[in-house]
């Protein structure tokens, strides 16, 4: 049974740690109780060894791999920069060269979501923090510049000449926080992998913990796009043609979160709580789930409390999903807006056979403008929704 | 201002909002269109053919009660030509099941349909209280899912009926859908979305052992249902099972009523994402027509499934997290094992990967191939759909013969169920001897040898009840 605090000892700190059978254990970890430098050991082991491709040996010297480390000023995406800088640290002074470099991105949402942070501030404390890194800031009004991006969101012309405003606008105008939810993160991703793409980078690799994949996974399924699960939450090609890899997948949320705090100097000064984090600080029994909620948030929401008595559970199903096989023949087409292969039944909402309803509530409902999304994608932004904003 | 017209016939008051798609209609066009849905559903499905012998699992609940009002008005309005018949079983769950019969036997009259009742006490020498008396309130429903299964099976049988319908409606099987990512169940994800399950095989000539089920209101919600049943002032029983559900079936009901709240569309989600999931688990490739096509020998479906219907099961998991915390355990267990193991292979493997590198270039397959293969073993094991009767910790360094190092990994098919007889009672079983038989056997074991009781019960005005252990029943064939 797994102890429900992380980074306390239940008995007092009474107890040896597990692993060096010296020190006190001060931290809890699944079935173990560790002392603060076998844990964090322990969680930089678990990253590292999901970078194994990455190692000096196989690199050719001179040609560096560039792997593109997205942050969101989370626990988890700030810890993942920690540890590949000290990876590349070491392997710099055991070789004087490294097997890989990274470039750290941050995508400013604050267009669209309200940061009571500065964040010009708090990037600077970042790169005084990590010196050798290169940063670069987005803004997610940018993705409105996408050579793809009316496309993209099927939307005409005339109605992104105003930029910033518009996406704004655009997210207003979605019928849901889900739709909303969704489509930034989409957009988000979109972004990054044209930057990727632009800067040589031949991979991105995400902060996300195993408690987040697994809330992926269902929100995912939640959201009518199972079908994509094999490239979503899986190392390896994407759709979007660059690689995504996930080296904190072996990973709790809660542990990462000990990991940053237990940090010298600690990381809890410079992370940042995303908007949905900072509503689940309230309990759920005060908020209720509402109109207000989005699936994403609902998932990780509902995993983090999982995570705490059964936190095998939450990494069984991330192992499951990736026992997924990607269909071999395509049958050709991809989603406009999320990338994914498609098959003809996934193409918007009513080719599927479950979909009985003859006629939308507004009546506005036509299969042409259905044309290019998937189902889930056309739940997300529904038909009404494209080209007259 | 008046209340808005109807969405589709624009004259009548709206008096509905829609569950599923929030549309404002008037009683008589919801009726009709609920009704339509099921017509598409089964004329799409091809679930019937002309002059068919059906019979329709009745708990006396909503959901089969709805089923069969609803199959009796489609088969007049669109001559499917069915002859239509009641089943039900007795589990024998005293002021729960007793009662839900009685309506069940109302519903008979009702819809001039002829009705079958089998009792889990004829046919397997215990009622579920007996059982439960015995086991205890945790982990009943097991017995009563497998028992369940096969009752119907019987009591089609008995009828001469080749196809069952069941009421599990769009709710049950989007729970099923996330109950099944959540137990990390690959081979029931692939068949818990299919319409159609068991279809007959020809290689069983046995006549309990390859009957037909399918869902008809496998895309209605329940909420509709409700509000079907509401408005067509349908005779049912709404009392849920006193004994309590698995945690994993509360969890996953939970969610699903969350995201209907967040987004109503989400039950139509889950089910068509858990549809086009079927069809990426390893080993399902050749079923993509999701069960509809009634042509293929389909996977036997779940006695898990059957578990969420008949009533049971309907409240969020009250009883205990057993079930979770026992998997929790077991998977613990496992990735020790596994990482101990990993831990001792990695020295060898990876070396060999690097030299892998250096001649070829791979890049991310080759290094963590050793790993990658190990995952999937743990995995393998824990996909069978067997994990639940193992409590031992899996040793994977036992009676595993090592793959040769440095072969490239392959794709790895889960093991498909072969379908055999039980040696015992001759139901279908992949298992020389059945569940329900296996689960007797422990029963009967520990049954006292002559338990006799006669109880007082207040409720029946004092009358006496006779209790009787048959000691040694077994089966009997139908």
């Amino acid at each position: 049974m797994a102890r429900k605090t992380l980074g306390e000892d239940p008995e007092g700190g009474a107890n040896s740690c597990k692993r060096c059978q010296t020190q006190t254990a001060t931290v809890a970890v699944r079935a173990e109780s560790m002392c603060r430098d076998c844990f964090l050991k322990y969680v930089q082991t678990k990253v590292i060894k999901r970078m194994e491709s990455f190692r000096v040996r196989h690199s050719a010297p001179g040609k560096q791999r560039l792997l593109l480390l997205p942050i969101s000023f989370g626990a988890s995406s700030l810890s993942l920069l920690h540890v590949l800088d000290e990876h590349l640290e070491s392997q710099k002074r055991r070789t004087g060269r490294t097997g890989y470099d990274i470039h750290v991105v941050y995508v400013d949402t604050s267009a669209v979501e309200t940061f009571p942070f500065d964040i010009q501030h708090q990037f600077q404390i970042l790169k005084n923090h990590y010196p050798s890194r290169s940063f670069s800031t987005l803004g997610l009004d940018e993705a409105c510049k996408l050579p793809n991006f009316e496309s993209l969101c099927q939307i005409s012309s005339q109605d992104t000449a105003s930029g910033n405003n518009f996406l704004s606008r655009f997210l207003a105008s979605l019928p849901s926080a889900s739709s909303r939810a969704d489509t930034v993160f989409l957009l988000r991703t979109h972004l990054l992998v044209h930057f990727a793409k632009t800067h040589d980078c031949e991979y991105i690799v995400w902060g996300s913990t195993t408690t987040r994949l697994a809330a992926q996974t269902l929100a995912e399924t939640a959201k009518g796009r199972g079908f994509g699960l094999p490239w979503t939450v899986s190392d390896g090609p994407t759709p979007h043609g660059v690689n995504f890899h996930f080296p904190m997948r072996d990973l709790l949320k809660s542990e990462v979160v000990a990991f940053a705090e237990l940090l010298q100097p600690s990381l809890g000064g410079v992370i940042v709580k995303d908007q949905g984090e900072r509503r689940g600080e309230r309990p759920v029994e005060t908020r209720g789930v509402g109109k207000d909620t989005s699936i994403d948030e609902l998932m990780r929401e509902y995993f983090e409390g999982v995570e705490e008595s059964y936190p095998s559970i939450v990494a069984n199903v991330v192992r499951t999903v990736a026992r997924l096989e990607a269909p071999t023949q395509q049958e050709g087409r991809r989603c406009q807006l999320c990338q994914m292969s498609m098959g003809n039944s996934d193409l918007g909402v009513a080719a599927w056979g479950g979909y009985q309803e003859k006629t939308e509530v507004n009546g506005t409902h036509s299969d042409a403008k259905q044309d290019g999304f998937c189902y889930g994608c056309a739940r997300t932004i529904p038909p009404k929704n494209r080209y007259a904003t | 201002m008046p209340p808005p017209p109807c969405a589709i016939c624009n004259t009548d008051r709206a008096l509905i909002l829609r569950p599923k798609n929030h549309q404002r209609l008037c009683k008589t066009c919801f009726l009709s269109i609920f009704e339509a849905e099921i017509h598409h559903t089964i004329t799409t499905s091809a679930l019937f053919f002309r002059g068919e012998r059906v019979a329709i699992g009745a708990s006396g609940g909503k959901d089969s009660t709805v089923l069969a009002s609803v199959l009796k008005t489609l088969n007049e309005r669109y001559d499917y030509g069915l002859d239509l018949v009641l089943l039900s079983i007795d589990e024998g769950i005293k002021g729960y099941r007793d009662d839900s019969l009685e309506t069940v036997k109302r519903n008979a009259q009702q819809y001039d349909m002829p009705l079958q009742i089998v009792g889990y006490d004829e046919l397997y020498g215990w009622t579920m209280d007996q059982v439960v008396e015995q086991i205890g309130k945790k982990g009943n429903c097991t017995y009563c899912g497998v028992f369940r299964r096969q009752a119907l099976d019987r009591g089609a049988a008995r009828l001469g009926v080749r196809h069952v319908v069941t009421g599990h409606n769009a709710d049950d099987v989007a729970e099923t859908v996330m109950m099944n990512l959540l137990r990390g169940d690959l081979p029931r994800l692939a068949r818990s979305t299919s319409i159609v399950t068991s279809t007959p095989s020809s290689t069983s000539t046995s006549e309990i052992t390859n009957i037909k089920r399918s869902k008809p209101l496998k895309y209605a919600y329940e909420k509709e249902i409700v509000l079907y049943a509401h408005h067509k002032k349908l005779d049912y029983f709404s009392t849920e099972c006193i004994y309590s559900p698995e945690a994993f079936r509360g969890s996953a009901r939970a969610l699903i009523k969350n995201l209907e709240r967040i987004r109503p569309s989400s039950i139509l989600d889950v089910v068509k994402s858990g549809e086009d999931m079927a069809k990426l688990v390893p080993g399902a490739g050749d079923s993509k027509c999701a069960g509809g096509c009634g042509k293929h020998g389909h996977a036997v479906d779940d006695i898990v499934d059957d578990a969420a219907k008949g009533g049971c099961g309907r409240e969020e998991g009250q009883g205990g997290d057993e079930e979770m915390r026992a998997m929790e355990k077991r998977l613990e267990a496992n990735d020790k094992v596994a990482s101990e193991d990993r831990e001792m292979e990695m020295t060898s493997n990876t070396r060999r990967a690097s030299q892998n590198y250096d001649r070829n270039g791979g890049v991310i397959s080759g290094t963590s191939a050793g790993l990658v293969q190990h995952d999937n073993t743990e995995i393998l094991k824990t996909c069978d759909g067997q994990w639940h009767d193992r409590d031992t910790p899996i040793d994977t360094s036992k009676g595993k013969p090592k793959r040769s190092k440095g072969a490239a990994v392959t794709p790895r098919k889960l093991p498909q169920q072969k379908m055999g007889q039980c040696e015992r009672c001759g139901y279908l079983s992949s298992q020389p001897i059945c569940k329900a038989c296996m689960l007797l056997e422990g029963l009967n074991k520990n049954r006292p040898k002559t338990a006799i009781s006669v109880g007082v019960d207040d409720e029946e005005g004092g009358a006496e009840r006779m209790q009787k252990g048959m000691e040694g029943l077994t089966l009997t064939g139908a």
